[in-house]
Parts: C-alpha cells; structure tokens; sequence
C-alpha cells in the first residue's frame, strides 16, 4: 500500500524476494528461447539464428513424435476424464456409502509416484515379462502376448488411469459448486432424474469438463514418467522424452539449440492453451453459486447399483494402484523375473533388500532428497508468501502481473525449467560451479513449484479480511511484524498443506531430477530410474518398494491433514 | 480539531475512474462527536479512511490539531501510526487467533507506542475495564458474542490513548437490540474520554442518536453539515431532508406568496429566490389530520386509503387531489380506511425546495 510510507522497509524485502521470484521464472523462460536462437555447446561463441526452428520443421521424426504425443494425450484423456466423471457423480450426486473411503481411495493414489507405478505395469503387462500376459499364454495356449503396455495405447491407458483422480477432483468441484436449485427446479416440474441429469446437470458441468480436459491435455503434453519408463526403452517417443533423448542422446553431442527450438515451441503450445482453458473455466463459474452454505440437491437412489458404484471405485484402486504395487513386490523379491508359481515363490526371499538398501549411492541419493525435501517447501513457501501478499493484499503496481508469472510454471512443462537451468549452470560453470550440484535441483524445484504454493496461499490470504491488517497498521505495528503475527498465524493451514504438498512432491518428482542429476546429485527417484534402464530391474523395484514404504506414514500424515482443514488437492 | 480542505480522491476500477471524493471541505470541532453519514459509494469510508491515513488523497488537506496530516500539494503524509488516532473498523476486525487482552495489547506491544510490561497490563485492563470486558481478558476472542467482539475493538482503539477516534460502521454487524445497546455506549465513552470521534454510517438514525454534528454525503460530496434537529427540520436540500426521513412532497408554482398545488394554495415562507416551479415538504408526521373540518389555512379533504399499526406509531395512506400522503401519529385516532377526513399543514413545518 503506498499510503504507509513508514512501513516501506518490510516492504521493500517482499518485493525483493517477488521480484526475484519473477525474475528467475521469466529468466529460465527466456534462456529456452534464447537457446533455440544459438548453436552449438554452452558458452561457445555462434551467432544467432533460426537454424534450429528450420531444422525442427524439416525433420520427419519430429512429426511422428507430435503424432504418438497427440495419441498418447488422446488415450489418457479417453481414460480419465470418463473415469473422473463416473467418480465425481458417484461420490456427490449420489447416496453411494461411505464417501470419505471412497475419497481417500482416490486421493491417495495422486500422491504416489507415477513412475513407479509405470514401473509395475511394465512387470504386469510386458510382451515378454508381463505377468498377466503369461498367466494369459499359459491358460490361453497362446504363442503371442495378448496384451502390450509398451505402446501409444499402453502408456496412455497407464497415464490416465494415474490422472483419473485428478480429473475427479476438478470434476467434483464443479459439480458441488453447481447451484443445487437449478436441478430441483427440473425435478420439481416433473422431470425425472435421469433425464435431469443429462438434460440440466450434464450441459452445467460441460464448461468445468472442457477445462478439465484441455488441463489433461497440458499435463499429458509434458508427462515425462510413464513415457520415460515404458516408452523409451520401446522407442516410443513424446515430446518430453524426445527432448530428454537430445540433451542425453546415446551418442554425439547435446543439441542445446534444437531443444531449445523444441522448448519454445512447446511454451506457446501451453500458453494457448490457456486461452481456452480459462474461457471454459469462466463460464463453469458463472454456473456456479456463491455461498457455501446452501442447502444440498437431493442426491439420487443408487439401490440395487450401490453395489456396482463401489465395484468401480474399489476395482480402480485396485487395478491402479495396488496391482502394479504387488507386481513391484513381487520382482523385488525374486532373483530374476518369473511367474508366480510354487517354484518362485521358493525362490523369493528380501535377500535383495539388504544388498540393495546399504549401498552408498543409494544411502548419498536417499540424504539429498532429505534435503530437497526440507528446503523446497521452505523456500516455496516463503517465497509464495511474499508474492500471495503483494499480490492479495498490497496495491503495488504491476501485481497482477506478477501473479501472471507465478503461474506460468502450472502450465509450462516442468522439464523446460530444468533444460533450462541445465543450460543456465553450464553456461556459468566456469564462474559458479553450480552445474551437477543438489543446489540446482532444488532452484529449479522451487521455482516450478512457487505456482503452487501461490495458488494455495492466494485463496488463503483472499480470506484474511483486510481490516485485520489495517487494525495493526493503525497502531504502527510494521508491515512484517503485520505479516509474521497477524496474517501467517491465520492463514497456517494453507501455509502447512503447501508445505507438505511440495515436500511430497519433491520426493517424487522424476522429471527434473533426470534432466539435471549428476553423479554427486542423485536422488531417490533417478537412482531408480539410473537401476532401470540399467537392467536392474530388481534392484529398482526394491527401492521402489522402500520408497513406497518410507513415503506411507508422510502421505497419510499429509491426507489427514488435508481432509482435516478441508484443502484437497486441486489444480488451480 | 479536524481541518479538511478541498479533499479529493480518484479510484481507477475496470469501469474507469471514479471520484470517491470531490472537493471536500469539513470542519470538526474538538471533542465533537461527528458522523459522516451517506449511502454506498457516497465517500463517506473513503474520507474516513483518509482520515486515518489508509488511504492517500490526490490533491487538498488534512489537518489534526493545526498539524498537516496530508497534503497534496506540500507532499506531506503522515502514516496512520503517527496521527494519534484509534481506529474501529466495521468487521470488527478483532485477530481470532489472540487472547481479548492480546488483542488490545498487540499495537501497545507492536507499534510506535511500545511501554514496559507493567504500564502495558494497566492500560490494557483500564481499556477493557471502559467497555466492562475485564473479566473476559483471557479469553479468544472467538468465543465471544458479536457485541463483546466489537468492544473489544473499542478498547483496542481507545487504549492507545487517541486525539481522534476513528469508526467504519462499527454497528453493521450486530442485531438491532444489540445495534441501540452499543450504540448508547459509544456515545456515553466518547462523552467520557472527551475525544474527538469521527464515525460513518449509512444508517440516519444511528446518526441522528450519535451525532453532535453531521455530514450527509453524496457522490464525493458533502451535501449539507449541521446538528441532527437543523439538519431534520430546516435542510436546504431535498435530498437532504429526504435521505434522514420520509416526506410528503407537493409539486407546485409560487403564486401569491403561497404555492399552487394539487391540493390547494399552500401558504407558506417561501425562502429568498425561490420563484415559478418549486417543491413543497412536510413529515408524516407534521401533519395533522381530522375527521372535520377546522377551517384553517392549509386544509383540504382526503380519502384515507390504508391504515398500518406498527406498535409505537400508526401510520396512515391517504390520497388527495392525486397525491399520495402518509400521517404517521403517535397516538392512534382509529380513523378507518374508506372514510373521508381534513388534513392541514402547519405553515411553519412546510419546507419549501427549488426544483
């Protein structure tokens, strides 16, 4: 506010550390594109050019990638959001029991990572080691696998059923928000439910579909995980696993300046799409009621299907997650991969445990997560506290800017940040050594993530009425003493649940870990991924299981919490 | 004393820019109790606030004591911590997460006015002790009932001993028992303490009772300063006098000294300049109505149309000549709807506005 001269101090350091925020997101931004204009290595003089756009649109292999990327977004779509809807008009338009199970069923397979559930389907579904497939040649007489989830439809299926509970929880939320008077006003002049339901209910909810869907399309645009795990190593390529191909290509040189091309293309890709993205959301809210404390729609009579809405949900939680689980156990306990049989049961033993879970590289990557784990949030939090304030509270010039820029990292592909913190750190090694270094990952962690944190803390800040602040301000009590004593204490269960959010995140996050893990900054997930695509299979589903484990106790911990202050994990 | 001199303030919205305050010139006396009094987006929070010095003006002064609090021109702005003021905001604005007596004591703790732990707790508890909240010092706040909250505010803003007491609608939020109850005691503290109080509400009878003096603003404006009763019987303006209560209106030409309506020639002092197409006025109830005719000036029959007991006050609709009149009496003539009776207006109620 610029009426408090006095108070400019605390100010001045929230907006630096904003400001520094902003910089750093329009920075590595704006190094993607720079990128793209140069050729050759880091630091290597060349002029600028457009070599590099040319070069992308004259190579055929780039169309073949859009090709299996647009089928791959096609399929994941084609899964979840048909999933997602099922759940979210079970769970709040019908009197489907126990809704709370069935809700953390869903949740908390979102917290998980997906890496290692891609992991688990390759065990179960593999032309040649996939459990089910044998179990289905063996009874079937089969000479060939009848089932194939190193595909487009494979790892697309796999995304979407991961991504199902997300649409679920974009999907629900507009369905609870949708003004219960306009279904009772179509049941109360005769119509019956079903038709309600598609006549009224289904035409409301389309806008928050629509968003739902092109925020599905964005995510599977630059899903690295399952296309990284059961694509690669099968020569299928999306997007973001064929830029990850250039930076690490199996032999020959980095191309920094055609990935940057790629990358850049890839930022207008996303952007665009946000246009669409926000008209629909728009127009989902204006279908929406204000107040929280309207009266419910009456919910409609499962009977004799209640039975068939738990069958869904309990079978997704199966297949989704506990299935591909219980193929990661299995592996990790046996020598080599086989079939369940008498014979391999005998075999099975956790003798790999001990010999895998004492080994220093895994000890040295298990202590560097420890360390994102603890100070990404941190810095994410502190950093979006910052920004949430000025851009809720201050009347600073050029706030909703900055709240624009906070943003940016929702929609565009978290590996472009890490290509391009990659290039940022070569490009300075010769001055900072930062290149290869745990400290990159955790900048880059924290800059993705300060969209996150800014949308959690936004919403939380919004609530804190105004004259709470300016009842202090009148006394002269200083703008960060305001921030520390009145404003964070309110608004504590926003800051916890982004704090958690982000550390569970960081335990899991794959995607900018491989762009940018050294041998001196490995983490959990790529000493996992380094044992994959190694060969070690075994190994890696041992350490899969042990992060399963270890990660339990934070995720329940997280998902009581959460459930506890009412903040379950939504998008935007 | 409150000086504000040519006072205005622009706002830019996404409907463009909008004048909250245009030139607004106010004096306040020491001690008064002043209220600032409008309907929505008539400035009145925006002077208030700046006043407080939340709020920055673009161009005129402000002026506590002789001292310029803000000035455009001069480039002086005092913070708010710097003005000796208090200040109680409509929400209440009590932090839920502290003790009644953090709550008062945080700003003494925090602010410009830090003082030793012992001089603290006095103040803090003679604050308390002034709104008869002592005995509920320990505890949240969230516990306590609208009404206690919105002490508890008036306590924080007094303790720090303010020249001038500042007040956003602090009775919005409570009931109406509650809202007359409160409102009694603000006055009764102010009258205590002897400060200045400077109060905006968008509620006139709330103003009427509260008031030494008052603003009716308008638009960005002041429309017209005075006591309650001057402001209520003699206002220069007919939004004015509309706005702190209902009115009967009789358009009409002056003719004969008197002024020709609908009803008749009504004889009454017409102010100076007022000539051709002008606008009579009386409160419902300044009328008198009978069932007989007493021959006075001013009388003319009516069809009593409905008749409204509210308990207090019976009020009554009539027609005449086309208008619609309203009688409002205290003490009920019984008068039943469908009969005809005599309404006369005192000469020296009528007030007469240009139109």
């Amino acid at each position: 506010m610029k009426a408090a001269a006095a108070h400019f101090d605390g100010k001045l350091i929230l907006a630096g550390v904003a400001g520094a925020a902003a910089l750093a997101i329009l920075g590595l931004l704006g190094t993607i594109v720079w990128m793209s204009l140069r050729t050759g290595v880091p630091g290597q003089a060349s002029g600028y050019t457009f070599t590099n756009y040319f070069t992308l649109i004259g190579d055929p292999y780039m169309y073949r990638v859009m090709w299996t990327t647009l089928r791959f977004a096609a399929v994941t779509i084609g899964i979840a959001i048909p999933l997602g809807l099922v759940f979210a008009w079970l769970i709040e338009r019908t009197d489907l029991p126990h809704k709370a199970l069935a809700m953390s069923l869903l949740g908390i397979g979102i917290l998980f990572p997906t890496f290692l559930k891609a992991m688990g389907w390759v065990f179960l579904l593999h032309p040649r080691i996939g459990v089910i497939n044998i179990i289905f040649m063996q009874m079937l007489g089969l000479t060939a696998a009848p089932l194939n989830i190193a595909t487009v439809a494979g790892i697309g299926f796999v995304e979407g059923l991961t991504l199902a509970p997300l649409a679920y929880v974009m999907i629900s939320a507009a369905l609870r928000g949708m003004n219960p008077a306009l279904v009772e006003a179509s049941s109360i002049h005769g119509v019956g439910k079903w038709r309600t339901l598609l006549r009224v209910e289904m035409p409301l909810i389309w806008p928050a579909l629509l968003s739902t869907v092109i925020w599905m399309f964005t995510i599977a645009l630059a899903a690295f995980d399952v296309p990284g795990v059961i694509g690669m190593a099968n020569n299928i390529f999306t997007f973001s696993t064929a830029l990850y191909f250039m930076i690490n290509p199996n032999e020959g040189l980095p191309r920094y300046g055609l990935s940057g091309a790629y990358g850049s293309i890839m930022i207008c890709v996303s952007l665009l799409l946000m246009l669409p993205y926000f008209a629909a959301l728009r127009q989902s809210h204006r279908y929406q009621i204000i107040s929280g404390k309207s009266y419910r729609a009456s919910v409609i009579e499962l009977g004799r299907w209640r039975a068939a809405g738990w069958v869904l949900i309990g079978g997704y939680f199966f297949v989704a997650f506990v299935l591909p689980l219980l193929a990661i156990f299995w592996v990790s306990l046996l020598p080599y991969v086989q079939m369940p049989s008498r014979r391999a049961l005998a075999a099975a033993s956790f003798e790999r445990y001990g010999a895998t879970l004492f080994d220093s590289a895994l000890l040295g990557a298990g202590w560097n997560t420890l360390l994102l784990m603890v100070l990404v949030p941190t810095i994410v939090v502190v950093v979006s506290t910052a920004i949430s304030w000025i851009v809720t509270r201050s009347r600073l010039r050029g706030r909703v800017a900055l709240d624009a820029i906070a943003f940016l990292p929702h929609p565009v592909p978290h590996l472009l940040f890490a290509l391009s913190i990659a290039y940022f750190a070569l490009l300075i090694s010769d001055v900072v050594p930062l290149y290869g270094s745990i400290y990159v990952l955790i900048a880059v962690y924290a800059v993705c993530w300060i969209s996150f944190g800014t949308r959690v803390l936004n919403s939380s800040m919004i609530q804190v009425h105004r004259e709470l602040e300016e009842a202090a301000e009148v006394g002269g009590v200083p703008t960060l003493r305001i921030l520390l004593k009145v404003i964070v204490p309110l608004i504590r269960p926003g800051l916890v649940y982004a704090w958690i959010w982000t550390s569970l995140s960081a335990y899991r996050e794959l995607t900018m870990a491989v762009f940018l893990a050294s041998p001196r900054s490995q983490v959990l997930s790529t000493y996992v991924w380094g044992q994959w695509h190694g060969g070690g299979l075994g190994d890696a589903a041992a350490v899969a299981i042990v992060m399963m484990a270890v990660m339990s106790p934070l995720v329940a911990t997280f998902w009581i919490y959460a459930r506890r202050q009412q903040q379950v994990a939504s998008p935007v | 004393m409150i000086e504000i001199r040519a006072l205005s303030k622009r706002f830019t919205t996404s409907d463009g820019a909008v004048r909250a305050l245009d030139g607004v010139d106010l004096a306040i006396a020491d001690k008064e109790f002043f209220v600032l009094l409008g309907l929505s987006g008539s400035g009145k929070t925006t002077l208030l606030r700046c006043a407080a010095g939340l709020e920055k003006p673009d161009a005129g002064e402000i002026l506590f004591n002789g001292r310029t609090m803000s000035s455009a021109a001069a480039g002086v702005f005092v913070p708010p911590e710097r003005r000796a003021i208090g200040m109680v905001f409509q929400s209440y604005a009590v932090w839920p997460h502290m003790t009644v007596f953090d709550n008062v004591a945080f700003p003494l703790e925090n602010g410009v006015q830090r003082m030793p732990r012992a001089r603290l707790r006095e103040r803090v508890m003679s604050a308390l002790a002034l709104v008869q909240l002592a005995d509920h010092a320990e505890r949240p706040v969230p516990f306590l009932s609208g009404g206690q909250q919105q002490r508890v505010a008036l306590a924080r803003a007094i303790a720090v001993e303010p020249e001038v007491l500042l007040m956003d609608e602090p009775l919005s939020n409570l009931d109406a028992r509650l809202r007359e109850e409160v409102r009694d005691e603000i006055r009764g503290l102010s009258k205590k303490l002897g400060i200045t109080v400077l109060y905006v509400t968008h509620d006139q009878v709330e103003a009427m009772a509260l008031a030494d003096r008052m603003a009716v603003m308008s638009g960005g404006k002041v429309l017209e300063t005075g006591a309650p009763e001057k402001l209520y019987h003699f206002s220069q303006s007919r939004p004015v006098a509309e706005f702190l209560g209902a009115m009967n209106v009789f358009h009409g030409a002056v003719e004969n000294g008197g002024v020709k309506t609908a009803v008749g020639l009504l004889s009454c002092a017409l102010p100076e300049g007022m000539r051709n197409e002008v606008t009579v006025a009386i409160r419902p109830e300044e009328i008198l109505v009978s069932n007989s005719a007493s021959g006075g000036a001013n009388e003319f029959p009516a069809a009593l149309e409905s008749r409204l007991f509210l308990g207090d006050v019976t009020v009554y609709h009539l027609t005449a000549g086309g208008a619609k009149i309203t009688y409002k009496t205290a003490a009920d003539p019984g008068f039943e709807p469908g009969g005809r009776v005599y309404v006369s207006l005192p000469a020296g109620k009528l007030k007469v506005f240009a139109r």
